[in-house]
């Protein structure tokens, strides 16, 4: 391999014992429930609780008595080694997932987005494929929350978990609305 | 490389249970610009490339109270292979004196910035990182998104303009609170080959596109470091900055000195006690006076200085340099730190902290005195208007200017042999360590970093005549006044004491000055140096700036209305050439020469001292200077001598 894999850890607001693994990989996206190399190991003995995959990067939950300064870095090498070795099994699919995916991007990536738009975006539920999103604040009545946010959110986040199909909004009479509300062809119900 | 003058200790007195946060980054990162925004006026570093050399504190008020920032050398890694990276390492390892840490990463060169974040977020302290340059990196086709950043690191990170106080706000709300700064899930790894895949995922994280390279640069850059033509250009520049000095300072300084003088008449008239008359006008306002007459220089000085380096130009200087340093056997730091002490030799010799090798920093160490330092400016100045009238002129240049940029050179070339020499002496180092050093984009020279740089020159300036500079003075002034002749003794001695004018002349030729100048007068009388002249070398080995003052005293003594006539008809009153002017070509030209080699400071000798650890090294130093001042000064004058007759 030589040079090391491109990888690096972010944490995850309100979710202590996770690790976002920032990587390229290439493998199916969802709940891995057997890991090669040495991350099998990990989730064997207990040191990690659960593994998600995603388009690119890797979640990881500590058990709740360990902690990252102790393990921290041989967690990492352990993602960056097993990323590229075959021996995964990886249910596709999770609600939870999608529902960490997004409350990631909400609160990351999009959040001064969000922001800009006058609102605040919350993750209400999720199944395997649809998202289900409370479009809070000065986002009730503008009507270009139907077309521009949406669109943006739903791109971000199909980006790390392509099985995402529609997202939905909860309450309010704008849903899926358009232009002055007019429904969207091909969009929502 | 501006004018240090506080050495190592804090520069103010700041807040000692105030937080205390300091700033990290690579030189020219633009660390010492946000110091300065961050604290104004209220404290300095220097900002050459590589030579931010001792620790500067200065005080930030946020809306918690005074934050002390100190700023820490500029540095790539906290691998510490110079002093000056150990400074840094050692300050991070006491790291429990310090709330916080900023990194100043500049935006254009983001990749080897993270490097040094990676490193600092080991330390464990609140970290903010300091995104400079993003409007280059922009201008240059770049791109980055300081959010995702700060996400991808797990920091805050704060992007600030040079020039823009949006940003140096936004900080200063940001310090008031280091404890509540995000950190980190876990430190960056440690080992190099994962450092450069931790970087890279962070980099593209961020959105990070280098930037183009900077065509404008590129094109000035093909000129400028021209072997040939680059070279031309820098001596160029130098021989206009010489120029410039005589054409716009001297009649400022002339206006100065009139002032003085008028001044001192006036007191003379005004005070009615004769001894205090005299302490007044001959030793304020003639002898402290005459050396302040020269503050338009200096300030010049550093305006040229403080431009050439902001504009980026220095460094290119430092990298022309680098060739020529390379046959005296020194790599470029070495230059750098020479380049210094064109300020003052003390900086200079701080700045061989960079030099990892300590056989090159000896050798640097031993060679930067020699270069043309500001307090040699007044001398030079007062001595070269003696010598040739102002209007003599080479073709288009004035003559002045071109025997002072021949003096700089001088200097500059003797700094080289030395170097060269000692390094010979101290013995052979090991294999050179690669010189590195950035060549910064070209860019507008700060208006507000310039009047910094140049005020505080000159506050330093007048701090040093109003304290070494005066206390010299009015010690001298009563070696020359005493012993205080009775009317009687006036008399025995055939002197009328009723003419101002011979008891001045009288006392002055039999006064405690004048037995100490005679009775060095044998070392001195080969280079044609009388009493005075002796008296003004040897009061000049506590700061160079009062062999001004001495003779000012003197020429005021002898015609309080026009001493510089007074200085220029200065006879011989004994010895060999009694009756031959004193301030003859050839004499001018061995002081000049004495000059250009003596080691006349004692701050120079205090801070070899305090940087070598052992007094055998200053000791060294102005032995060997002071015997080839002489040396040389009397080739000088046998020299101009055969020229003349």
């Amino acid at each position: 391999m030589g040079v090391k894999r491109a990888i690096h850890p972010q944490g995850i607001p309100g979710e202590p014992n996770a690790v976002r693994w920032v990587t390229d990989v290439d493998l199916p996206v969802g709940l891995v429930t057997k890991a090669p190399g040495t991350v099998g190991p990990l989730l064997e003995y207990g040191v990690l609780s659960k593994i998600f995959v995603e388009r690119g990067g890797v979640w990881t939950w500590l058990a709740p008595e360990q902690s990252l300064s102790e393990h921290g870095p041989r967690i990492r090498d352990a993602v960056a080694a097993a990323v590229d070795l075959d021996g995964w099994e990886i249910s596709e699919g999770s609600a939870e997932l999608l529902g960490h995916i997004a409350r990631e991007v909400l609160e990351g990536e999009l959040a001064s987005y969000v922001a800009s738009h006058g609102g605040h975006i919350t993750v209400t539920g999720s199944t395997a494929s649809t998202l289900t999103l409370d479009f809070g604040g000065a986002c009730e009545d503008c009507p270009a929350a139907g077309s521009t946010l949406h669109d943006r959110i739903e791109t971000t986040v199909k980006a790390r978990y392509p099985m995402l199909e529609r997202v939905e909004r909860v309450g309010g009479e704008h849903q899926g609305g358009g232009w002055l509300g007019l429904p969207v062809p091909g969009r929502g119900r | 490389m501006t004018h240090h003058h506080h050495h190592g200790a804090p520069a103010v007195a700041v807040d000692r249970d105030a937080p205390r946060i300091a700033l990290v980054g690579s030189p020219n990162a633009g660390k010492t610009t946000l110091f300065n925004g961050l604290t104004g006026l209220r404290a300095k570093t220097g900002n050459y490339p590589g030579v931010t050399v001792s620790r500067f504190e200065g005080a930030v008020e946020t809306d918690t109270g005074i934050v002390v920032v100190e700023d820490l050398p500029g540095t790539y890694s906290l691998d510490p292979i110079s002093p000056d990276e150990e400074v840094v390492a050692t300050v991070l390892e006491e790291a429990d004196t310090l709330a916080g840490l900023l990194v100043v990463v500049d935006a254009t060169n983001l990749r080897r910035g993270l490097n040094l974040v990676a490193q600092v977020q080991q330390a464990g302290l609140p970290t903010t990182v300091v995104l400079t340059f993003v409007d280059e990196l922009i201008r240059r086709g770049g791109r980055v998104d300081p959010e995702a950043l700060g996400r991808a690191l797990g920091t805050k990170v704060l992007p600030v303009v040079a020039g823009e106080r949006r940003g140096v706000e936004a900080l200063r709300e940001v310090m008031a609170t280091p404890s509540t700064w995000p950190a980190p899930i876990m430190p960056p790894p440690t080992e190099p080959d994962e450092v450069v895949g931790w970087a890279q995922s962070i980099l593209k994280a961020a959105h990070f596109h280098a930037p183009d390279p900077d065509s404008r640069t590129g094109k000035l850059d093909s000129i400028l470091l021209h072997p040939v033509l680059g070279s031309v250009i820098f001596f160029a520049t130098m021989f206009a900055f010489f120029q410039i000095i005589f054409a716009v300072a001297a009649p400022l300084q002339t206006l100065i000195e009139e002032a003085f003088v008028a001044l001192g008449e006036a007191a003379r008239a005004a005070i009615g006690i004769p001894w205090l008359a005299s302490f007044v006008a001959d030793a304020l306002l003639a002898g402290v006076g005459g050396v302040l007459v020269f503050l338009p220089q200096i300030a010049l000085l550093f305006v040229l200085i403080s431009l050439l380096e902001g504009s980026g130009y220095l460094s290119r200087a430092a990298y022309l340099m680098d060739r020529i340093m390379s046959t005296a056997g020194l790599e470029g730091r070495a230059f750098v730190a020479l380049l210094s002490s064109v300020a003052c030799a003390i900086p200079g010799i701080m700045a061989t902290r960079t030099l990892p090798s300590a056989k090159d920093r000896l050798a640097t160490m031993m060679a930067a005195p020699l270069m043309t330092c500001s307090a040699r400016l007044p001398v030079y100045v007062l001595l070269i208007g003696l010598l040739v009238p102002n209007e003599a002129r080479v073709g288009p240049f004035t003559l002045q200017g071109v025997i002072m940029f021949g003096l700089y050179l001088l200097g500059a070339a003797s700094a080289m042999t030395s170097a060269w020499f000692w390094k010979r002496i101290v013995g052979r180092s090991g294999v050179g360590l690669p010189f590195y050093m950035e060549m910064p984009s070209y860019r507008l020279p700060r208006l507000r970093t310039v009047l910094i740089s140049v005020w505080d020159a000159c506050k330093a300036f007048l701090k040093k005549v109003t304290s070494i500079i005066l206390i010299t003075t009015v010690v001298l002034w009563a070696l020359l006044s005493l012993p205080i002749r009775s009317d009687a003794d006036l008399a025995a001695a055939g002197v009328d004491p009723t003419d101002d004018v011979a008891v001045a002349a009288y006392t002055l030729d039999n006064s405690a000055a004048a037995a100490i100048g005679r009775a060095v007068q044998p070392v001195f009388e080969p280079l044609g140096f009388d009493w005075r002249v002796n008296v003004g070398v040897i009061s000049s080995l506590a700061a160079r700036e009062v062999f001004v003052s001495t003779l000012g005293q003197v020429a005021s003594a002898s015609d309080p209305e026009n001493p510089t006539e007074a200085l220029a008809n200065m006879t011989h009153q004994d010895g060999k050439r009694a009756g031959e002017k004193v301030f003859t070509p050839p004499t001018i030209t061995a002081l000049l020469v004495f000059f250009v080699y003596a080691l006349q400071c004692m701050s120079t000798l205090a801070v070899m001292r305090r940087e070598t650890g052992t007094w055998k090294w200053p000791a060294i130093a102005f032995a060997y200077l002071g015997v080839t001042a002489w040396v040389m000064a009397f080739l000088a004058r046998v020299l101009t001598e055969a020229l003349w007759a």
